[in-house]
């Protein structure tokens, strides 16, 4: 019988990014699974980059956190050359430069968010390192499949920040109950110009009661 | 070398004065629509035009190296460019050797342009097979488009914009039809030269694919005993 005891560590996910009416909202699950094991029920995958620009990552834990903390690197001595923050395009194509060379050995997709000059971006980092800029909202990692649909239908441009935390948090808990890989609590990242970025934590009990009746 | 992000077919066809793309505005995962309103076809220079299929971030990287070259080329600024025939020459040069170290870009390039004042178009696959024709057709479009559109050209060898225009959306709407990862979305771009020698970069036109009267009846044999 094989051993599962070496399984990779999996950030099969729900991860998305969605632009209100005033600014940017991230939305992820918590769930970090080896195999059917979860490793961590209080994964954050809200990981920022430099002052607002967060990225949502998803695909193997070690790939993405390293990749991630690589790109942070780059960013913090760009930022220093440049003598201001750099733009949310230059950060993802970062993240996508060492997706794309390195496609053979790694395992990540990320989603890119930030606030350029009150402009809300996001950028979506497919698993080759296809970059793609979205326009309105993304979601990525395994849950996402489940949802793609129930947020094409739902979302609007320029709803309320309320709306849009309300639509994120359903898709969420949706994918989390479809998705075996994704589960746990829910964590949001409000971005907001000339706002600190704001955290927000779902814990389990809310999100399982946010579950469909199954009939 | 597995594909994550895969673009569809894309068919070519040059007419009277000029080259019309076609490609569907869509990126597909696997078998799921992934990523809508897609941009395929981008611009090296201004007299070539580049698109493909296969692996959407191959195509970005083998863009950026080709718009690199032609950057180099215009800082050179010594009034001579690099014309579309030595693009696809080039890139049939990177293909293979990325084919040679066993890393190949999962691409079917297609590269149109205007080559001293006459229409241009050729493509690259992943073995770096360079071929030169009047008309091109990718991925599964080769089976089941390229037939059609060796039809059209074989009836009238110096169409008009429009009739090329026509015979593309005619041949695409079947590829939609017929082709799974299809999309009703098209962008149709092209290149062309006017009376005068002036090379014009078309505006992408988006055209929505219409199967009105496809659909002759309702009427199939699913049970045959």
């Amino acid at each position: 019988m094989q051993s599962d005891l070496n399984l990779p560590v999996d950030l099969g996910t729900t991860i998305m990014a969605l632009k209100f009416d005033g600014g940017l909202l991230l939305a992820a699950d918590s769930r970090t699974s080896q195999g059917s094991y979860v490793s961590n029920r209080m994964a954050d995958k809200i990981t920022p980059l430099i002052d607002d620009i967060y990225v949502c990552r998803s695909g193997s834990s070690a790939d993405t956190q390293t990749v991630a903390g690589y790109a942070r690197y780059s960013l913090d001595f760009h930022s220093q050359q440049l003598g201001k923050r750099p733009s949310v395009q230059t950060a993802a194509y970062i993240l996508r430069d060492f997706a794309y060379q390195n496609k053979e050995v790694l395992s990540v997709s990320f989603i890119c968010a930030g606030l350029d000059d009150e402009k809300a971006r996001i950028f979506s980092i497919a698993q080759g390192g296809a970059i793609f800029e979205q326009k309105n909202y993304a979601a990525a990692g395994s849950g996402s499949t489940y949802v793609l649909t129930y947020l094409d239908e739902k979302y609007r441009p320029n709803m309320t920040e309320t709306e849009v935390r309300e639509l994120a948090v359903r898709a969420v808990s949706l994918a989390m109950f479809r998705d075996n890989s994704s589960g746990g609590c829910i964590r949001l990242c409000v971005l907001k110009p000339n706002t600190k970025p704001e955290r927000i934590f779902l814990q389990g009990d809310q999100v399982q009661s946010m579950f469909p009746v199954h009939r | 070398m597995e594909v994550y992000s895969s673009c569809g077919s894309v068919l070519g066809i040059k007419y009277k004065n000029g080259v019309l793309l076609a490609s569907e505005k869509i990126i597909n995962s696997g078998k799921t629509a992934r990523y809508f309103g897609i941009e395929r076809t981008m611009r090296i220079s201004p007299t070539c035009l580049i698109t493909a299929s296969g692996e959407y971030s191959d195509f970005q990287e083998v863009t950026t190296i080709l718009k690199e070259r032609q950057e180099s080329d215009f800082c050179h600024n010594d009034s001579h460019s690099i014309s579309p025939k030595s693009f696809h020459s080039y890139a049939t040069r990177i293909m293979f050797q990325r084919r040679n170290k066993q890393k190949p870009y999962a691409l079917r390039l297609v590269v149109a342009g205007i080559e001293s004042a006459k229409p241009f178009l050729g493509t690259v696959d992943v073995y770096g097979t360079p071929i030169v024709d009047h008309y091109v057709a990718t991925g599964i479009g080769e089976h089941i488009a390229k037939p059609i559109l060796i039809k059209a050209y074989a009836e009238n060898q110096s169409m008009t914009r429009e009739e090329a225009e026509k015979v593309l959306t005619d041949a695409m709407t079947v590829l939609f039809m017929r082709d799974c990862r299809g999309y009703p979305h098209l962008e149709i771009s092209g290149i062309e030269i006017d009376a005068n020698g002036k090379v014009q970069v078309l505006e992408p036109k988006d055209v929505e694919i219409n199967t009105k009267n496809r659909w002759p009846s309702p009427n199939s044999v699913d049970l045959p005993i």
